[in-house]
Formats: C-alpha cells, sequence, structure tokens
C-alpha cells in the first residue's frame, strides 16, 4: 500500500468522469434527507409552499403522547434484543472459531441463513410459529424475533474480531499455565471486547430500524416506532414525520461520527 | 555530454519536509546508475519523480534534453521494476509481458516474438502460461524485468528489486543482472540501500543522504576516496579519528585528535575548518604488528580486546592509549591455505598503517 | 472429548436458532404443502403450482427484473464511487465513508419516506416543473416501477459501496502503478487492473444489494403502485389479507429458494465473502 496516501501524480480514482458521479451519488443519497430536514421547519402543513420558518412539526412531536409509547417500546425492545443477541451471539463465536465440531459446516451456515433470507420470510414463519404455539403477540414476541437475526450479526462481527487476534497469544497463555476458562477471561474477552461492543451496537441498531419482522411479530401496546412511521406515512402524511425523521437522522449522524472518534481514540 | 537523463534543481516536499531538496544530476546513456542510501534519504521519491508517479515541486528532469515533468507517466518511455514487483496477480506471464505492449496496441504477432525473444534473455521459457502466484521469487523477479524491458525503454528503473531475495539469490541475481545490462545496453537507474549491490553492479554511484547526492563516483572512486563522513561510513566499514587540529609540517601533515592521539600523514591538506574534520581508515589498511612500525608507517600501542572471526579473516578491536577503539581486519591465511600469524585477546600490539592511508573527511 | 468440553458454548445460541429460526421454517414449509392449513386433506402441491398463474407468475418475474435493475443501477452509481472514496487522500476517504454510512445507519422507512419530498405531486420535481411552465398538471411519479427501482437503488446502494471499498482497499497501489507506468491510461488502468482486482467486492456488493431488494416488501409498499407490486407485497398480503397461509408459505419457500441459490452461486465462486461480512458491517 506504498504511497497511497502521498501526494501521487497519478491520483488514481480522481479523474474527472469518476468525480462527477461521485458527487452526483453523494447528492441523490442527501438531497432527500436534506429536502426533509428543511420542511420540518416549515410552517405550512403542505410542504410545497414555504410559510416561514417554525419549530411548529417539533412542539407537536414533543407532545404526541403515542409516539412516545413508540419510542418507550422501541427502546425496551432494543435494549432486551442487545443483551440476549450480544450474550447468545458470542458464545455462538467462541464456539465456531475457536473449537471443532463434527457438522462444522452446518453450523456455519444456519448461522448465515438469517442475513441472507429476506425478512419478509423470516417474518411470516415467526407469524406462524408464534401462531401455531398460540404465543401471545406482545413485546416478548418482537424481542425474541428480533434476536432471531440478531445473534448472526454479532456472531461475525465477534467472528471477524476473534480471526484478527493472535492465536499463540491463547497458547502463550496456555503455555503459562491457563486453564481453557482462565484464557476466555484473561486473554480473549480482553482482547474481542470491542468486538462485542461493536456487534452489541448493531444489535440495537437493527432492532430499532426493523420494521418488516416487528410488523409481523407485534401485537396490541408494541407498537415501536418504525410501526408508528409507517402507520403515520401509510394513513395520513403530516409535516410531524418530517420532525421525526430529522431528528433520527441527527442520532444516526452522531452515532456514526462517535463510533468513528471511538474508533480512532482506539487506535 | 552524451547525457541522457538531466535532472536539475530537483526538489520534493512532503508537507514541510524535503524529501528531495536540490538534487542535481547526469545520468549518461547506456551506463548502469546506482542510487545508493539508507531508507527516507529520497532516493525512492526521485524515482517516482523520474517515472512520472509523483510530481516535482520544482526543478526539472529533461530526457535527450525534453522537459519530462508535465508528460503523464503513462506516456513516459521509463519503465519500472518494482521493489514489490507489482504483478498482475490476475495475468499470467505471458499477458503480464504483453501488457505495455497492448498498451501501445503494438499487432499480436509482434508482441509474440518479442515475448518469446525476452523469456529467452530472462530463461523463463515455458512459462508463458503460469500465473505469478505459482512462481518462486525469483521468477517473479524475472517477469518484472522482462515485463518493463520488452517495451524498450530508454530508461529502466529498478526500485530495490532485490531486497526481497535471499542472500544466495541475490548475489546470483547481482551477476544476471550487470550481464544482462551490458547485453541489451538499456540505462538501468538502480535503486537500493544495500553498498555491496552498488559497488558490484554499477558503473557509476551516487550517494544519497537526507535529500540530496552527497557524492558521485565510479565503485573505486566512492569506496576509495569518500568525500565526507557519511559516504565513508555508508559505504564499507572505517575508522574515524576525530581530529582537534592539524599542522603542516616538514614531515608532512601533523595531525592531533581529540583523544591527544598525535601522528603524521601525507594527504593533501584539504584546507577546510578542522573543527569538523576527521581521519578515517578502513579496517583492512590498518596492520598488526608485535615489531614496532616502519618508516614510512604510523603506529601506536594497544591491546587487543576482541576478535569477531569470518573464516578467512577476522576482525580485531584493539584499544589504543587515549581511549581511542580501532577496527582491524587480519587475514588468517594465504591463498595456499598456509596459516598466518596469530592474534589472542588481551595481546600486545602495533596498530599500523601507511602514511599515505585514509582520509581527511569533512562533516 | 472436545465436543463435550465445549457444548456450553454451543448449544445455548443453537437452541434459539432452532426454536425461533429452524423451526419456523420448518412450520412453513409443510404449511406449504396443505390445503390452506386443513390437514385432514392431506399434503398437495397446488399452492406450487398456484405460482404460475399469471398474475402471481408476474409479480415473482418483476420482483427478479427490479432486483436486477437495482443491482445494476447500484453498481452504476457506487462503483465509480467507491473507486474515487478508496484513492481519495485520508482525510476525504474518511469523511467520504462517513457520508455513505450515515444513511446505512438511517431509519429505512425515512430514508424511503424522504423521497416522497422529490416524487410526490408537491414534491421538488412537479414543483419544478409546474413553476418553469413544462406542465401544467403534476406528473405521476410515486407510486411507479420507476419510483420502486429508483427505492431500492437507493435504500441498498450502500451495501454495494462499503465491499468495493474494502476490495479496492486491499488492491496494492503500485499494481496501478506499474500499469499506468507500462502505459495505461486512466481509463485503462480502471478497465484492466482495478476492474478485475476490485471483483470479489462488486460481485459481494451485488448479491448484497440483490437479496434485500428481491425480497422486498417496504420499498414497494411505500413509493410502489398497484401495477409495480413486488413478491413480498404478495406474501404480506396473503397472510395479512387473504389469509391465505398455505400459498402465502409456499411463495415465502420460493423466494427462500430462490435467494439461497444466488447465494450458493456466489460461494461456489471458491471465495468465501460471507466470513469476512462482519468486517463490513
Amino acid at each position: 500500500m506504498s504511497h497511497r496516501d502521498a501526494t501521487s501524480n497519478v491520483g488514481f480514482g480522481q479523474g474527472k468522469s469518476v468525480s462527477i458521479v461521485t458527487i452526483s451519488g453523494l447528492v441523490f443519497l442527501y438531497l432527500p434527507i436534506f429536502i426533509l430536514i428543511v420542511y420540518s421547519f416549515n410552517d405550512s402543513r403542505f410542504s410545497a409552499s414555504w410559510n416561514g420558518f417554525s419549530f411548529k412539526w417539533y412542539k407537536i412531536m414533543w407532545h404526541d403522547g403515542p409516539l412516545w409509547t413508540a419510542i418507550k417500546n422501541t427502546l425496551i425492545i432494543a435494549t432486551a434484543n442487545t443483551l440476549v443477541s450480544t450474550f447468545l451471539g458470542t458464545l455462538a463465536a467462541l464456539a465456531l472459531s475457536r473449537h471443532r465440531y463434527r457438522f462444522m459446516g452446518v453450523y456455519h451456515k444456519i448461522l448465515h441463513m438469517p442475513i441472507v433470507i429476506p425478512d419478509v420470510v423470516q417474518a411470516v414463519s415467526l407469524l406462524m410459529l408464534f401462531a401455531f404455539f398460540h404465543f401471545t403477540l406482545g413485546l416478548v414476541s418482537v424481542i425474541l424475533a428480533h434476536a432471531s437475526f440478531s445473534i448472526s450479526f454479532v456472531a461475525l462481527v465477534v467472528m471477524a474480531k476473534l480471526s484478527n487476534l493472535d492465536r499463540r497469544l491463547e497458547e502463550a497463555a496456555m503455555d503459562l499455565g491457563a486453564n481453557r476458562f482462565q484464557v476466555l477471561t484473561q486473554v480473549i474477552l480482553p482482547n474481542i471486547w470491542p468486538g462485542i461492543l461493536a456487534g452489541g451496537l448493531l444489535a440495537f441498531t437493527l432492532s430499532i430500524d426493523d420494521f418488516v419482522i416487528t410488523f409481523f411479530t407485534s401485537g396490541v401496546g408494541s407498537t415501536t416506532l418504525p410501526l408508528k412511521i409507517y402507520s403515520m406515512i401509510k394513513f395520513g402524511i403530516t409535516p410531524e414525520i418530517n420532525a421525526i425523521s430529522t431528528v433520527l437522522v441527527l442520532f444516526s449522524t452522531l452515532a456514526v461520527s462517535s463510533i468513528h472518534l471511538f474508533d480512532r481514540e482506539k487506535k | 555530454m552524451n547525457n541522457l537523463l538531466e535532472i536539475r534543481g530537483l526538489t520534493k516536499l512532503f508537507g514541510d519536509y524535503a524529501a528531495v531538496k536540490d538534487l542535481n544530476l547526469d545520468i549518461l546513456k547506456g551506463e548502469f546508475f546506482c542510487l545508493l542510501g539508507p531508507s527516507g534519504c529520497g532516493k525512492t521519491t526521485t524515482l517516482r519523480m523520474i517515472a512520472g508517479f509523483d510530481a516535482p515541486d520544482s526543478g526539472e528532469i529533461k530526457l535527450n534534453g525534453n522537459n519530462l515533468v508535465s508528460v503523464p507517466p503513462h506516456k513516459r518511455n521509463i519503465k519500472t521494476v518494482f521493489q514489490s514487483y507489482a504483478l498482475f496477480p490476475h495475468l499470467n506471464v505471458f499477458d503480464n509481458i504483453a501488457f505495455g505492449l497492448r498498451m501501445s496496441k503494438k499487432p499480436e504477432v509482434e508482441i509474440s516474438a518479442r515475448i518469446k525473444n525476452m523469456l529467452e534473455t530472462v530463461a523463463l521459457e515455458g512459462f508463458e502460461k503460469r500465473f505469478p502466484a505459482q512462481l518462486s521469487g525469483g521468477q517473479q523477479q524475472r517477469v518484472t524485468l522482462a515485463r518493463a524491458l520488452v517495451n524498450q525503454p530508454e530508461i529502466l528503473l529498478l526500485d530495490e528489486p532485490l531486497a526481497a531475495l535471499d542472500e544466495k539469490l541475490r548475489l546470483q541475481m547481482q551477476v544476471e543482472l550487470a550481464n544482462l545490462q551490458r547485453e541489451i545496453g538499456i540505462t538501468f537507474i538502480f535503486i537500493t540501500h544495500n553498498q555491496e549491490e552498488a559497488l558490484t553492479m554499477a558503473d557509476r554511484i551516487a550517494v544519497m543522504d537526507e535529500g540530496q547526492i552527497q557524492q558521485i563516483g565510479t565503485p573505486d572512486d566512492i569506496y576509495l576516496r569518500p568525500k565526507n563522513r557519511f559516504v565513508a561510513s555508508f559505504i564499507g566499514q572505517m575508522n574515524f579519528i576525530e581530529l582537534d587540529h592539524l599542522e603542516q609540517t616538514d614531515e608532512g601533515l601533523l595531525l592531533t585528535a581529540n583523544t591527544g592521539l598525535q601522528f603524521i600523514s601525507h594527504l593533501s591538506n584539504p584546507n577546510c575548518e578542522t573543527s569538523d574534520l576527521c581521519f578515517g581508515i578502513r579496517p583492512e589498511q590498518v596492520k598488526m604488528r608485535r615489531e614496532r612500525p616502519g618508516n614510512q608507517e604510523v603506529g601506536f600501542k594497544g591491546v587487543i580486546s576482541n576478535e569477531v572471526y569470518y573464516g578467512d579473516s577476522s576482525i580485531f578491536i584493539v584499544h589504543l592509549e587515549n581511549d581511542q577503539t580501532l577496527s582491524i581486519m587480519h587475514q588468517n591465511y594465504l591463498p595456499s591455505g598456509i596459516n598466518l600469524e596469530s592474534f589472542q585477546e588481551g595481546e600486545q600490539v602495533y596498530a599500523c598503517w601507511n602514511k599515505r592511508a585514509g582520509s581527511l573527511l569533512p562533516e | 472429548m472436545k465436543i463435550r468440553e465445549s457444548s456450553a458454548l454451543i448449544l445455548p445460541p443453537y437452541f434459539f436458532l432452532t426454536v425461533f429460526f429452524i423451526l419456523p421454517v420448518l412450520i412453513i414449509l409443510i404449511l406449504s404443502f396443505t390445503h390452506n392449513r386443513d390437514w385432514s386433506q392431506g399434503i398437495t402441491l397446488k399452492n406450487y403450482l398456484l405460482i404460475l398463474d399469471p398474475l402471481y407468475l408476474k409479480v415473482l418475474i418483476r420482483s427478479l427484473i427490479f432486483a436486477v435493475l437495482a443491482t445494476l443501477g447500484s453498481l452504476l452509481i457506487g462503483l465509480p464511487m467507491a473507486y474515487y472514496i478508496s484513492f481519495s487522500n485520508p482525510k476525504r476517504k474518511i469523511l467520504l465513508t462517513l457520508l455513505v454510512l450515515v444513511p446505512f445507519w438511517t431509519n429505512f422507512l425515512v430514508r424511503i419516506f424522504a423521497w416522497f419530498t422529490i416524487l410526490g405531486r408537491q414534491g421538488l420535481i412537479n414543483s419544478f416543473l409546474l413553476w418553469s411552465g413544462i406542465i401544467n398538471e403534476p406528473l405521476q411519479l410515486l407510486h411507479t416501477s420507476g419510483a420502486v427501482v429508483l427505492g431500492l437503488v437507493y435504500g441498498e446502494i450502500p451495501f454495494m459501496i462499503l465491499p468495493i471499498i474494502a476490495a479496492m482497499d486491499r488492491m496494492d497501489i503500485s499494481l496501478l502503478e506499474a500499469a499506468t507506468n507500462l502505459g495505461a491510461n486512466r481509463f485503462m488502468v480502471f478497465k484492466k487492473l482495478v476492474l478485475p482486482l476490485a471483483s470479489p467486492g462488486i460481485i459481494a456488493g451485488s448479491i448484497f444489494v440483490f437479496i434485500p431488494a428481491l425480497g422486498s416488501f417496504v420499498v414497494p409498499d411505500i413509493l410502489g403502485g398497484r401495477d409495480s407490486f413486488m413478491i413480498g407485497n404478495t406474501i404480506k398480503n396473503q397472510f395479512m389479507t387473504v389469509r391465505d397461509w398455505s400459498f402465502g408459505s409456499s411463495l415465502s419457500i420460493i423466494l427462500m429458494v430462490l435467494v439461497l441459490l444466488g447465494v450458493s452461486a456466489y460461494l461456489r465462486q471458491g471465495r468465501d465473502q460471507s466470513m469476512t461480512l462482519g468486517e463490513y458491517l
């Protein structure tokens, strides 16, 4: 990778046509979001006319009771899902990358399936499971459903971290008299905790964002923020959505930047 | 006169740091030229500017009298052998070598013929269909050479091409490269931090440090008549005796070291500040004797503290009086196999050298 | 011996996955062979034959076409973007990568809804066209096939860009310099070196876009109309509206099989990129 950051005369990938597509691509990515943000400060009910700057829709949002209930549900589900799937996903990652089993390939395939299978398929099959066992749909069913796909994401992130961990560290620890459990707690976990943290964060985000699986597995009283947004889009758009969206974009921007800063701190 | 490449006032800055400072260099047509220096001395940056990968901040690079600076790299008839080989992993040997010819839209018939020839030259016939990953380091090296040479460049740039090879292969490739260059007559600019590579292969060497050329000359010049302390220490081994002052006498120059050591030298007076001057003498120019030195020699009494045994020869570390230490090379055997005089650690000896030997080196 | 030693690690996660992933899939697999949950009538293939009905076949083919178009669209924009970003100087590279990541981490519904502001009857495009007098009546841009494909590209493009950046970052820049040195111009460097060397990332990105696009339900539901519904919408309707769970199940199984075929074709390329999926996330 020599000189990638040097002031190369050649400037690979920085040619005119590539630059133009890149700028257009960024406009494509951000134009809708940008307009959404602008409209969220529009006093008018109708997006086409600008009636002056206002925090009206933010005030309405602030006093929107059902919205806060949905946010509360979302956070409860996301937190529970993060705890369950981080624990189970880390176990799976440790098992698959540090031990040998018969049918190893099958275990790996099962772990990857929830990631590749369309969420709509997973959603209806979970719905059928709960229906089959007459399990009442509610917060618990949503948490279990979220965990069923989050585990895989956590496990893959942790496995990536584990594969970068020098095996010789563990051998050195065993050589110095550590048993398997001590190797796990004294050597492996201290070295992979950023991966576990990243996996947990991913599980949390997936949970907050998930619409499809929640849509099929939630019941009365377990409406989440995405479900609330969906019903607002489908049954009566008001600029309140613009305000909610703006806040969500702000949150994700903050999250991404702080993860990045945290990452750099580590280095 | 017959300058193929002329470099004038070449400067390259990385932020505040000048990687190359006001560099001037002439390279003759058909010579094997070596840019030698420690890592970070600016030699690679110089090469990248010649190839066109980096743009200089100021200065000129002229090929046959035409300034190259504004010519994009893919239009320069200068080819490079990269340190990492940079063989295209998705192309086989034939397609790798054909790359440049195809870029210049040569007919496939000609390409085949030229590659066949080239593979013969680098002794890789029959390897056309192999992929880089299936070749040994030495073979990859040859493919890289062939890939560059098949385009018949005016200049071939070689960026530490032997650094990744093991010792044995490196020696073999040194000989092959030098022979190849003589055979095809293309101008080589070879970059290395390995002084031995430079001395064995080059017609001329430029020693670089801190972005500047310290000395240009034939290997002989550089080794026997280093211009300054950096060149002297970078090429081969050298004993340095820091001088306090020097004085012209009837017998020659009277040198006084800052350790108090005094001796006569028949070198010519360099006529410069004595404060940063030192006397340098190579380990093989110093002799160890049990008897007093001769007339034409300088000699000091000392004690052998260590012997570093190399088989045919040894390096002895001798402590002189006044805290001066010298490394002295001693031949252990004659070619006929007869043992020569041997010395023991702790023994008292005279360290002697000819009054005409050594060099006076400025900072 | 080792098997017993570490069963404490493998049992909990796989027990959970068995109950909440494998079992549900088995349930719909069985359901798909029944006469709409009526077990007494034995098994049947009619739910699978029903897909040959032109009505549903059209939806299936449309889904495949949309997914392919979304993949091509993402590639067309994503490949140059990844090339630019991967070879930018470090500061700009971090900034641009973050700019690609922010949408990736932003709520999907919000991002799809954002297109209302552009494509809606009162959206940016119609407002502009009306204002400039090119049209008198607002154009129907929302709830069209074009809007769905656009939304799919918009939603999935980070999955295209990130793996390609990862593949390009692994590329040794001296290879590109060597190509330049041998006379290749920018375009030739891209065509002969960058494209083939980045192909693992391109293939990975295409799979990561194609799969969710094929099974998409949200995008056609929000941006699409009756003529642009995809198989995901049909599945939803079978379960939520029509209540033919068996047909819904057979559609789900078909969609799943299509996706798994795609994935295994990709894995047969010999590179197990799925192992590095974790690194992209």
